[in-house]
């Protein structure tokens, strides 16, 4: 009984490889810009595409709206620093990025994001982990991804705990429009 | 060096993987016949990396040792990661339903 006990082994190794990236990293998530200029990333004029998990290789797409991916593309690029909703309103109103999002495309697919709309988005983005982490087979509590972090006053700041990789589709070249960037 | 728990093993499989396991340094520890996750915790400690079950015995076991884990994962981490093995294909629906429950799967000879 049990010839290949190697295979089992080899198995736990990677379970236990996957574990330590989990534990270390978070689980990864994949955005996608698209309209990008050649030459340029993560310009302004660029649409925020997709965002999706990423589980053994596989894409599980989280069901976001423009103005929740736009939210958690901006968590994700202030991931190293927890923001209240007011600092998290004001970073992407003042971004050029958010500001003239999509207008590469020639339409402009711009949300005005508010201190409360932050709180209700916030809430949103982790009932979409939730079922992309139910669906990947991930057993994860979103608000342990997403995560709210209590201050000395009564003020929440929320902060994402997960290993992001950029991708954009562009026009930078006829025969490669795809282009990957890790930041 | 990581810690294993062996559940729903038949006695002389459960003795050979332990070993195994331990020859690649591992810290394993055998789970009694039907003990419960939280019984397997308090017992075995509190903190372990990987639970290797085998599903091809006492599937009703089994399955619901799989649901508290699932449970216990969601609300306290990743740990333990799941790795479900079987002596028999039984199709891919059945693995596909492993695999939602967080597991992954693995056949033995």
């Amino acid at each position: 009984m049990y010839a290949d006990l190697r295979c089992v082994a080899e198995q736990a190794d990677v379970l236990l490889a996957e574990l330590t990236q989990l534990a270390q990293n978070g689980p990864r998530l994949r955005i996608t810009h698209r309209f990008q200029l050649a030459g340029t990333l993560c310009r302004p004029g660029e649409e925020i595409w997709a965002i999706s998990l990423i589980c053994r290789e596989r894409e599980t797409p989280l069901p976001l709206s423009l103005a929740l991916r736009q939210v958690l593309n901006y968590l994700a690029e202030t991931r190293h620093v927890p923001q209240n909703a007011s600092q998290i309103a004001a970073g992407m109103r003042r971004s050029a990025f958010y500001i003239k999002h999509g207008m590469n495309s020639g339409v402009p697919s711009r949300r005005k994001i508010s201190r409360s709309a932050v709180k209700e988005y916030v809430k949103r983005i982790r009932r979409a982990l939730a079922l992309a982490f139910g669906e990947a087979g991930l057993r994860l509590d979103p608000n342990r991804i997403l995560v709210s972090k209590t201050t000395m006053g009564n003020e929440v700041h929320y902060q994402l705990r997960a290993a992001i990789e950029w991708m954009h589709l562009g026009e930078s070249s006829p025969h490669d429009n795809s282009r990957w960037n890790e930041r | 060096m990581a810690k294993i728990l062996l559940a729903n093993f038949d006695e002389e499989a459960g003795v050979r993987l332990t070993a195994f396991l331990r020859s690649e340094h591992h810290e394993v520890c055998l789970a009694l016949e039907n003990e419960s996750f939280p019984q397997m915790l308090g017992r075995c400690g509190s903190v372990s990396d990987l639970l290797v079950l085998d599903v091809s015995r006492h599937e009703r076991y089994a399955r619901d040792l799989l649901a508290q884990i699932s449970a216990h994962r969601v609300q306290y981490g990743p740990r333990p990661m799941l790795l479900c093995i079987s002596r028999a294909y039984r199709g891919a629906q059945f693995e596909l339903d492993l695999e939602r429950k967080g597991a992954r799967v693995v056949y033995v000879r």
